[in-house]
Order: C-alpha cells, then structure tokens, then sequence
C-alpha cells in the first residue's frame, strides 16, 4: 500500500520535524500544495521546491512532492529547481503541476488577464514537455572529467533542445546534470487545478477513490493510481484505518494520499497513529537509504532518457 | 563602531565554472550536495558573514558547441541553499538573482520562503544579463539595452521590497507596483522572514551599476584591489551619501583569491599550482579564440601568441556575444606586445590576465595584508573565492582567521543570528 501524506498548513517551524516523523512512521512520500494567491494555509504557502528542499538533508527516503504551477514560471528554472531537489535528495523528488486559477493569480504577474483554460491547459502540457526534454539534454554520462585530454564534459553528451513549440521558445541544454532518477516523479490529479494533460506521461496520479476504475482504464500500468482521501475531524485513526483498508482491499487503487482534517495536530495524528495501524498490515515496500522515490513506488530506477530518441528522430 | 579599529567581513563565494579547476583532485562534484556542505560549513566555522553563489543560466558555448574544458553543471541557488538552511546554524545564503529573466512575485516568494526557512540568513546578489544567447533559455528571449536592465533591476528589487514590507508586522499583504516594467499589484502570499527584506548584493561596476548599488544595495561585490579598490571604495562612499544613506549601510567586498604557505616562497609556489590548475592549456587556447575569433587549436600553448590579426567578422552564431573587432584587435595588440616584452607562451600570459590579485603568504603576511586593506579604507572586507569545494577554504579557517582575530580585526564569535545582523546593520521593515 502506498501512502503519501499533504503537508501543508503544519507551519514553517514544524515542516522539517514532520516530515521525519512521516519517513519514520513509513509513510513513502510527503506533499506540499502551491497557489500564487492567499489560501485557507493560515502560515501562509511557501514556494513547494524551496520548502521540501530544507526537509531533504533531514530526511533520507521519505519522497518529496511539490506541486509547480506552470503558468507564470520558467520552464528552465523549474526543471533546474526540480533537478536540484532530485540531486540533493538523491532521488526522491517528484512534482505536481497546476496551473494558475484566478485573477489573483495572474495580477502578480502583469495585467494580463488569466488565460482561458484551454490556454492554461495546452501550455502546461507543453510545459511538462519541455522540463522534461531539459532533463534529457545531458546524457547520465555527460561529465567524463577526463584530465588527460583536459575535458571535463563530453559535448556528445550535451544538447541544446531547441524546442520551438506554441509557448515557449527554448534552446537549453540545461545547466544541470541530468537528475539521479532521470525524470522526478510527474504526478497528477485530482481535479481541475492540478492540470489535466499532466496526465499523459503522469508515473503517479491522484484521484477520487470512486473513479479510480475509469483512470485506471485510461492510463499505462506503470503508473500508480493513489485514491484521493480527506482525514474527517469527527474520525478516529482505527475508523480511517479500516476504511482505506477496505477500499484497499478492492484492489482499485495502489494507495492513497491522504489530506489530512484542518485541525491543529492532524498531521501528527495521521503520522502517529493512523500509518502505524495500516503499516503493520502493509509494510511500506522499501526504505533503504539511497533508494530512489521511483523505486520506491515500484517503478524503474531511471526514467529512460529521450536524448537518442530525439537524436533518431533529428536525423530522419 | 569597535575601538580596536574596524573589523572585517569575510564571505566565501562558491568556486565557479568558468576554469579547469575541476582538474585538481581534490575538487568534488558540484551536482554533489556534500560539496557545498563540507564548504559552507568550513565557511561558518570561519565565523563567515555569508556563502554566495554565482549564477550562469547558460552553459559556455565556443566556437558553436558546448564548452567542453571548464566545470560545468550548476545547480539551482535558492534550493541549495535552502537544503544548507538545515544543516546550517548562523552562516547567511545569498543566492544570485537574475533580474533580467525572472518575475519579482516568484523570487520574493522564494527569497521570504529561504529566509523562514533559515530564519533571517537570505540575502540576494541582483544581476542582470545583456546578451541574447542567454535569453534563449527564457521565455521573454532577447536581452534589455543597458539602460533598461538597470531600470528592471531597480524596478525588482522596489517591487520584492514592496511584497516583503506588505506583510511585515502581521500586515494584510496588499501590494501594489505599477512602473514602466512591472505593474502588479494583490496580496503576498509569505509572511516577512525575520529579517524583512532580505539583503541585497550587487556587483555591477558600470555608471549605472555603480548608482544601483549606493541607492539599493547593502554589499557590493566588487573586482577591484589595490590603488583600484581604494579609487572605487571612494566612489562608491559619495554616492551612497549623496542618496542619503549612511556610509556603513554600503559594505564593500572583494571578490579574492588566496594561496598560503608556510614560507612565501611555498604560497608563491601554491599560488603558481593552482593557477596552473585552472588554467589549462585547452582552456588558455579557449580564451585566446574568444578574442581571434577563430581556432587556434593548432597552436602550442606554451608557444608565442599567433602573429595574425583576428578575424574581422566571425559567424556570430559560433560567436556568441564576441566583442567587435576593433576592440579585439586593440586587445591582441596589447597582449602580443605584453607578452613579448615579459617572454610569455599563451598560457602563460592568460595565466596572468586571470590571476587577479591573490593574497599570496604565510598565514600571517596574508592576515597583515587583509588587516592593512580594510583600516586603510580599501574595503570593508572580503568574498573568499576558494579554488576548489569542499576543502578548498580549510587552510585560511584553520591558519588566517586566528591571524585576522590576534589582530583584532575579525570577529572571535557570531553576535547576532541574521545575516543582517553579521553584516552590522539594523533590520530593515
């Protein structure tokens, strides 16, 4: 059973501590939502990549998992963030896109109106696509730090994208070296904020537990389908417990990713006291150091690299 | 102010891709976060005001394809930094911004998260960038005239400030911005970090960058030592105090190498190996063709500079960015006469045009000299630039820092926990 677990709204002060108490109790990954405008998160909402990346030296295998919103940022810098977090974590970081949903939004931005949604949605999917052939611009094997011949980089092993799409206009390559799992993890879902397109190409995708049957249908069967879950306030951690476990036992979804009740504590009592009640019947599938979140989820290692794709494919 | 005369700031900035260096053994992997850790820590035990790092938003290219001699692979500022914020206590983390290329909501959202996280060590290096190539990796493409660039930066840095201040004191976050190159207005989502808005370093050395600096920034970054360094801490003081700022709110740091030895001779040695490091004969040749225009790959790097002109019109798509022709002719010019005159090989002589000034002796020569610079006026302090990470920076901890405190002219312990505080200056809301 997977089980990942919404941090938002514990406060900047306890986000490091939870988290460790989340990788202790089993949990595989943690969340952290992003919106560009205020939100009911009382502490206020950190930018997702700049907060998991201080949880990531205190941690060791718990995955990390920030939501991005596409519309107003850069590509290059989200991949580069994003390759950072995956370095630094070795291999644990995953990402969310969302596109921008208000006027609020986008008046932090200029005073161009929102982009409808067709708009919003075409330009996240090409988003996603160009992070994506970024990551692949260095091949694994890039640096050679050969000091005979005085190179320290391979340039066949180098790329410029040069994407040309309807958004953006991109030539790279990256700055970074290609991330340990190739790609961090890509998930998506649930709802319309959480930028549908996403979907295609998605290794991790959150849903309503009640339509997991139809996306299961939809989509590969290297991806992991995680049932959306709101911890109830009125709940107690044996109720959640035996109801996840139920809808576990329908074999639907391949776990959940539970939001836990708007309340004080809740985080702490999910982490203490519903995870340990379900782990003892699931283990968690692995937490050996060094492990990647891919692995983690029960997918390769390493995303495969689309560099000689790409290659082929210029050639032709 | 201290009595026993003006104490230092030290800074270290993380070594950049822009030299061989990667070929000295002891040099980690930059896309290691152990590397900026075993740094960054070495830096703080130094008693550090803070640890910057340099921002190249596009890999070196030459002669039409990707540099293949120096480090390269960088990874993103503000999320190492925030991962140092943890397993770190007092050292500031002061990533560069580019203000060319970013939106001030998303960067004062970043900088106000890395600044709770961190509680109250973020700071900020603005740059801005004036070449198109770079601006390929970005969605506004293109470049700003000068003038402009600086009025974006202006513009930025008001705008961040304008977000931070709206929330500071529990605030409601209401913010609005409204210039010829930003109009944004809403509600900041962040709360102020502890210390408000978040320093700001800059480095820019031109008319404009110059007046940039005494009317925003609190450190400047700069190039320039000796009579230079004393010429340009002058400058710098008059405009800070014609914008009406005080002329302690500007510190002035910069930008050196060290070698050290046990004897001068020894550091003179290390000095000489380490140059020999970064520079490459690959590299040498590198940098002479950035100014020919053309390969010079058949050239002996140890051998005389070639005896030909640069080429008046290379193809700018293999030139990126290349200076005109008349001004690479004047430069062969001067470097062929340079290095006939002091019998230098190519290497040789670029060895000397990137050498900088280093501080090269025992411990105590290099502590006495630092010492001298600062009270004499020259600066405020110094941004360390090691030669390599993680250990590049052990020796001047361990042996010059105890120098520089005997001296009384450095701090024996952290006195406050912000980078403001380090940096001796009220909080600013």
């Amino acid at each position: 059973m997977l089980l990942g677990v919404a941090v938002d709204g514990v406060g900047w002060r306890h986000l490091r501590r939870l988290a460790v108490a989340a990788e202790r109790a089993g949990l595989d990954f943690v969340t952290l939502d992003d919106s560009l405008a205020l939100t009911a998160v009382p502490d206020g909402q950190p930018d997702a990549v700049t907060a998991l990346a201080a949880v990531a030296p205190a941690t060791r295998t718990i995955g990390l998992v920030a939501t991005v919103t596409t519309t107003y940022a850069e590509p290059f810098q989200v991949a580069r963030a994003l390759a950072t977090l995956d370095h630094l974590s070795h291999g644990r970081a995953g990402w969310r896109p969302r596109v921008a949903a208000s006027p609020a939004e986008a008046a932090h931005f200029g005073p161009e109106p929102l982009p409808e949604a067709g708009q919003l949605l075409s330009q996240a999917a090409e988003f996603t696509d160009v992070v994506t052939a970024l990551w692949d611009s260095w091949q694994d094997d890039a640096v050679i730090r050969d000091t005979m011949s005085g190179r320290f980089l391979d340039r066949a092993r180098v790329r410029h994208i040069d994407h040309v799409g309807q958004h953006f206009r991109i030539r790279g390559p990256a700055v970074v070296p290609r991330p340990p799992q190739g790609h961090p993890v890509l998930a998506s879902g649930p709802g319309r904020h959480s930028s549908s397109a996403a979907a295609c190409g998605a290794d991790l995708v959150f849903t309503e537990v009640h339509e997991a049957q139809q996306v299961r249908a939809r989509v590969g069967a290297g991806v992991r389908i995680l049932g959306e879950v709101e911890m109830l306030c009125a709940e107690s951690a044996a109720e959640l417990a035996a109801r996840l476990d139920a809808v576990y036992a329908c074999g639907a979804v391949d776990g959940f990713h539970v939001r836990p009740a708007a309340l004080p504590g809740a985080v702490e009592r999910l982490v203490h006291e519903v995870v340990p009640l379900l782990r003892r019947r699931h283990p968690a599938r692995s937490g050996t150091p060094g492990g990647s979140l891919r692995e983690r989820l029960g997918l390769p290692a390493r995303a495969p690299s689309g560099f000689p794709l790409r290659k082929a494919s210029a050639s032709r | 102010m201290s009595t026993t005369g003006k104490a230092m700031h030290l800074a270290a900035l993380f070594p950049s891709n822009q030299s061989a260096g990667w070929r000295d053994p002891r040099s980690g992997d930059h896309s290691d976060f152990a590397t900026f850790t075993g740094l960054a820590r070495t830096a703080e035990r130094g008693l550090f005001d803070f640890f910057l790092l340099a921002d190249y938003p596009r890999l070196t290219e030459h002669r039409g394809a990707v540099s293949e001699v120096g480090t390269a692979g960088e990874l993103d500022q503000i999320t190492v930094l925030s991962a140092l914020s943890t397993v770190t206590e007092r050292i500031g983390l002061v990533p560069t911004v580019n203000a060319t290329f970013n939106e001030p909501f998303d960067v004062a959202r970043r900088l106000a998260s890395l600044d709770h996280f961190s509680n109250g060590r973020s700071g900020w290096n603005v740059v801005t960038t004036s070449n198109a190539w770079t601006g390929e990796n970005f969605r506004r493409g293109g470049y700003l005239p000068h003038a402009d660039r600086y009025q974006r930066a202006a513009e930025f840095v008001c705008a961040a400030r304008t977000m931070w201040r709206s929330r500071a004191a529990d605030g409601p976050g209401l913010f609005q911005h409204d210039g010829p190159q930003f109009r944004i207005s809403g509600h900041f989502t962040v709360p102020a970090g502890p210390q408000g808005c978040p320093p700001t370093i800059q480095a820019g050395d031109s008319e404009q960058g110059r007046e940039f600096a005494a009317s925003h920034a609190d450190v400047v970054y700069s190039r320039h030592r000796g009579r230079a360094g004393h010429a340009f801490a002058a400058d710098i003081r008059s405009r800070t105090a014609r914008q009406g700022r005080g002329a302690d709110q500007v510190k002035i740091m910069p930008g050196v190498s060290f070698a050290l030895g046990d004897t001068d001779e020894e550091a003179r040695d290390n000095a000489r190996a380490a140059q020999e490091l970064a520079i490459s004969p690959q590299l040498a040749i590198c940098y002479l063709e950035r100014t020919w225009g053309r390969d010079l790959s058949s050239h002996d790097p140890d051998g005389p500079l070639p005896d030909t002109d640069p080429e008046r019109a290379p193809d700018p798509s293999e030139w990126p960015g290349i200076a005109a022709a008349e001004a690479r002719s004047a430069r062969a010019q001067k470097w062929r006469s340079y290095a006939a005159q002091h019998g230098l090989g190519i290497r040789q002589l670029v060895m000397k045009l990137t050498g900088g000034k280093p501080f090269v002796g025992t411990p105590a020569r290099v502590a006495q000299q630092m010492t001298d610079y600062v009270r004499s006026g020259g600066a405020d302090g110094f941004v360390l630039v090691p030669g390599y990470a993680p250990g590049g920076l052990d020796e001047f901890v361990d042996r010059v820092v105890p120098e520089l405190q005997e001296r009384g002219s450095y701090r024996t312990a952290y006195t406050g926990e912000t980078l403001r505080d380090h940096l001796g200056q009220s909080t600013q809301s």
